[in-house]
Order: C-alpha cells, then sequence, then structure tokens
C-alpha cells in the first residue's frame, strides 16, 4: 500500500511539472509572437478593406520593412525627418516633397535637378547629399521589385541610408559621414547597377 | 633809366627773369623722371574664383556613389 501511495504521489508530482513546463512553452510562444508582430496594427482603408498600419511598429527597420512588403508607395512622413527638430523636420518634409519629380529623370538632368531643388533651402550641400542618397533608395526599391534583392536585404540596406540621411541632416561630422557612405558601398549588391 | 638796369640786375640775380617778351614763354624741365623711378603701371584683372558646377551624370549605382563621395568632399 506504501509503494501505491509513492508511485501514486511521484506521479502528481511529475504531472505537475509537465503542465507547468506545457504553460511555459505557451507562455513563450505568446511573448514570441507578440513581439515579432508588435505594432503591426490592421487599419481599415476608405474602401472599408482591412490593411496593415506600419506606423504601428516602432522600429524603424520594422516601419521601412513593412512599407516594402505592404505600400511601397506610400507617401507619409519621411523616416529621416522623424528623427529631426520640429523646424528641422517641416523643411525635411518640404526637401522630399519638392525631390520627387527629380526622380523620374536621369542622367544630367536628375543632376542639374537635384542641385536646383537643393538651391532652394539654406543648407544646400546637405540638401544634395540627402538628394542623392534617396537616389540610392530607388535603386534598392527597383532590386527588390526585379528580384535581384530580397525583403530583409532591402530594409537593411535602406535602413542604413536612412541612418546616414539623419547624420547628413544632423550636422554629423564629414569623416564619419565618409565612413558610413563607404560602408555602404562595400556591402552595396553587385546586382544592383 | 639807371632804375631800369637796377632792376634788371637784381631780378637776373635773383634768378626770375622778368618776362621781356610773349612770344617765348618759360620751360620747365621735370626733375625727375616718372617712368624711370616708377615704371610703368601694368593692368591686372582679378577675377573672383567661382567654383565651376560639374553636372554629374547620375545613370548608375556607382555615378550616384561618386556623386555623393565628391559633395561630401565638398561639406565644411
Amino acid at each position: 500500500m506504501h509503494g501505491k501511495f509513492y508511485i501514486q504521489y511521484h506521479l502528481r508530482k511529475g504531472m505537475k511539472k509537465l503542465v507547468t513546463l506545457i504553460l511555459i512553452i505557451l507562455l513563450a510562444t505568446f511573448v514570441y509572437a507578440a513581439g515579432s508582430t508588435a505594432g503591426a496594427v490592421q487599419k481599415i482603408d476608405k474602401d472599408g478593406n482591412a490593411v496593415i498600419n506600419c506606423e504601428g511598429f516602432s522600429a524603424p527597420r520594422n516601419r521601412i520593412k513593412c512599407r516594402l512588403e505592404n505600400d511601397m508607395d506610400a507617401q507619409g512622413n519621411p523616416e529621416p525627418c522623424r528623427a529631426l527638430t520640429t523646424t528641422k523636420a517641416a523643411s525635411c518634409s518640404k526637401l522630399y516633397a519638392d525631390g520627387l519629380p527629380c526622380y523620374e529623370k536621369t542622367g544630367k538632368e536628375k543632376d542639374a535637378c537635384f542641385r536646383t531643388i537643393s538651391n532652394e533651402g539654406n543648407s544646400a550641400k546637405d540638401d544634395y547629399i540627402v538628394l542623392l542618397l534617396y537616389d540610392l533608395e530607388e535603386y534598392v526599391e527597383e532590386g527588390l521589385e526585379d528580384g535581384t534583392i530580397g525583403i530583409g536585404r532591402a530594409a537593411d540596406l535602406i535602413t542604413e541610408i536612412v541612418e546616414i540621411k539623419i547624420a547628413v541632416l544632423n550636422k554629423a561630422s564629414k569623416s564619419s559621414i565618409a565612413t558610413q557612405v563607404a560602408n555602404l558601398r562595400n556591402k552595396w549588391p553587385g546586382g544592383i547597377k | 633809366m639807371k632804375w631800369i638796369l637796377a632792376l634788371i640786375i637784381i631780378f637776373t640775380l635773383l634768378g626770375c627773369q622778368p618776362q621781356t617778351s610773349q612770344d617765348s614763354p618759360p620751360t620747365y624741365d621735370l626733375p625727375i623722371d616718372i617712368e624711370e623711378t616708377h615704371g610703368t603701371v601694368e593692368e591686372t584683372v582679378i577675377e573672383p574664383e567661382i567654383e565651376p558646377t560639374v553636372t554629374e551624370d547620375l545613370n548608375s549605382v556607382a555615378a550616384t556613389f561618386n556623386a555623393l563621395e565628391k559633395a561630401i568632399e565638398d561639406l565644411p
């Protein structure tokens, strides 16, 4: 009799451990799932369809990746402008809006357009650099569209470009900007020319 | 007559002869030659230094990177 109770006692104890373990695994799975989709809030568009709201993501890379996956043509508040002070952010957004027609041009016309747009502002050299960096972003998006690179690589490259733009707009040192651009050039995918 | 002679002698001694005729105006030699002492003035035109703006041919990723690196070099 004593032995039977002993076995039952240990079985119950073992069950408790098993249940606890299952609960921990379930909880961990839930936490991971919540973390990986944090911020991916659905919103209803004007036609009544549920769409992903990329703005719900807190990390810039997640927002960028989300936009690349869902709405590449979305024209919200440009990523680099969000990291600036209110005054700077306004002129930053204006630069983006003014510069958009330039990306429909090619070669020397495109460069002339960049120079014209950037000369309208107070910080012509910085603005010109930002417009050139945005040109690289366009190449990344084209690379993603034609399948040269995957979504993760594209998001990484654009996030890095955005970081350089923020450095330029925040008047980081010339040498640090040069280093960032050199790093970007070194890791640039050979397929995107 | 004596007075006139006396005046001529005085003027001659003072080196300031009275003009006796309007047909021969006095001539003065310049004491120094300006060209010899100062030389000729050369006309030099100083043109303002304006950096020529070269329009880049942005037809590839490499061209954009090159323009970018050049623009960073131009930063203060």
